[in-house]
């Protein structure tokens, strides 16, 4: 509020154009500013974050396409899910999966009761146990971390910072249209105080939006480094991510969903990327934990024995090979 | 004046007893619910035994010693109640107990079969691969309790009030191995 009400002094400031007059008069003025608008701008924010808060779990699965599953749908990766939960003394979080042939994975949800875990498909398939095991650790870690709350935090702050610059920016446009009429004596040093904000609000955005770009890759390796503590596992970590690498993009979701996801590729976008390469990661991760890293030719494709397979129960009568591959 | 200085010191003295004293009780608390984490899956274990024992009677009936061994394991777990080193070694011993049996059943092929010893095994599996988790989170919960303990100036805290190093939930080794290696089915 308080910032609000000194970038409506400055605003006001500029708009009234009577730089003799006292400052009280520039004070009445943002203050009326801020008491009309205020309202109406706290009511908005307000709803659209209790719309958030309590629908976001709706909103993300219809964004995602993604159902919820239970134990009984998917008894191994539920269990995989909660043996890990386990360990770390967690609440467990809900299960939820995208059918899709991209692999990827994302953590969201605000409160201990709506967080949840969502995978696609095409990740469980392609993915060992034990690689699999690693990627969920990461998605527990971002909630451990609250990083989706983190994440809500900094897109409002953008979101604040953007809509005042674009009120500078009309404000701007206005005096260059109007303002020659009304004073022509001190227009030139009211224009460039004008563009000096609008700059200054401009640059406040693109910093937050690059902090917030920033902050988000931090936290990937922040997730990294709590999965491997988790599973004590680098090395299938490092198999999981070149696995997921270059096939994680999801059709059917949008970029939204796809900042949350455990590897979002944006080529040439170096500043503006969520997530830092794929290739610094596994780097990152060989040398603090001290392990090779696993040549990427030697990757097999994962049998049928150790992924979870899409088909449960349909073909276990068939063939009777399958059975016992799954009973060991 | 002076007053005034002497109080803010011993405010802030007074001030840092407190959040030393509650981090303890914290850990300490975040250690005991733990091991009831641990508990829930042991009480699992415990109430699959007498199943799994008829199943594998229905089979290997002469095998009387390595009952008894698993019933009166079992009855050892029931009798220490309270949460405590007479507690964990009671529990290990009801592993080995286990162990023994499931080694036995190497020798029954039809036991081995058995559609119902299967999926005894699996559930056995489960639960032992599920106590190894909740160990882990309990054996790190009491490290870090253990090391605040141990920090400077709340040692002093520790000793006053009562705060004494706690023991890790660890494993014989016959049940280490158990763990290494759940119980499979090969057939």
């Amino acid at each position: 509020m308080g910032v609000f009400w000194a970038i409506s002094f400055a605003l006001s400031m500029m708009s009234t154009q009577q730089y003799n007059a006292p400052t009280w008069m520039f004070i009445n003025s943002a203050n009326k500013f801020t008491y009309e608008f205020f309202p109406l701008i706290i009511t908005g924010v307000l709803i659209w974050f209790m719309i958030a808060w309590f629908f976001n779990t709706r909103m993300i699965r219809k964004l995602a396409h993604s159902q919820p599953v239970s134990r009984k749908d998917e008894p191994e990766l539920y269990n995989l899910l909660e043996n890990l939960c386990i360990s770390q003394g967690m609440k467990m979080p809900h299960l939820e999966i995208i059918e899709t042939h991209a692999r990827n994975a994302f953590a969201s949800g605000i409160t201990e009761s709506n967080f949840s875990i969502t995978i696609t498909r095409g990740l469980m398939n392609a993915l060992s146990k034990d690689e699999l095991e690693g990627v969920i650790a990461h998605e527990l870690t971002h909630i451990q971390n609250r990083d989706v709350r983190l994440l809500i935090v900094t897109i409002i702050f953008t979101g604040l910072f953007g809509f005042l610059s674009q009120l500078a920016w009309s404000n701007l446009r206005y005096t260059l249209l109007f303002g020659r009429r009304r004073s022509n004596n001190n227009n030139g040093s009211t224009f460039i105080v004008i563009i000096v904000i609008a700059i200054i609000l401009w640059l406040g955005y693109l910093a937050t939006l690059l902090m917030r770009f920033a902050l988000s890759r931090r936290r990937e390796y922040m997730a990294d480094a709590g999965a491997i503590a988790m599973t004590k596992n680098p090395e299938a970590m490092m198999r999981a991510l070149m696995r997921i690498s270059g096939r994680d993009r999801i059709p059917e979701a949008t970029d939204d969903i796809a900042m949350m996801c455990i590897e979002n590729h944006k080529p040439f976008m170096g500043v503006f990327a969520t997530h830092p390469p794929i290739d610094r990661r596994i780097k990152a991760i060989s040398e603090v934990t001290n392990t090779p890293i696993p040549d990427k030719s030697n990757l097999a494709p994962v049998g049928r024995k150790e992924s979870f397979s899409s088909t449960k129960s349909d073909n276990t009568n068939k063939n009777p090979w399958l059975t016992m591959q799954r009973r060991n | 004046m002076d007053i005034w200085i002497i109080l803010a010191i011993l405010g802030g003295i007074a001030l840092l007893f407190i959040t030393l004293y509650n981090r303890l009780v914290a850990l300490r608390q975040t250690r005991e619910n733990a091991f009831s984490d641990i508990d829930v899956q042991l009480k699992q274990r415990y109430n699959l035994v007498p199943q799994l024992v008829e199943t594998v009677k229905g089979y290997a009936s002469h095998e009387k010693q390595i009952f008894e061994n698993v019933t009166q394991a079992r009855a050892g777990v029931g009798a220490a109640k309270a949460a405590g080193g007479e507690r964990v070694a009671a529990e290990n011993v009801l592993g080995g107990a286990l162990m023994g049996l499931l080694a036995v059943a190497e020798n029954y092929p039809d036991l081995k079969a058995d559609q119902n010893f299967q999926k005894l095994m699996n559930e056995l599996s489960d639960i032992e691969n599920k106590i190894a988790a909740a160990r882990r989170f309990f054996n790190n919960a009491t490290s870090e309790y253990n090391t605040a303990t141990e920090q400077f100036p709340a040692v002093l805290i520790a000793n006053m009030m009562n705060f004494n190093k706690e023991e890790f939930f660890e494993l014989d080794e016959a049940e280490a191995a158990l763990v290494q290696k759940p119980p499979e089915v090969k057939f």
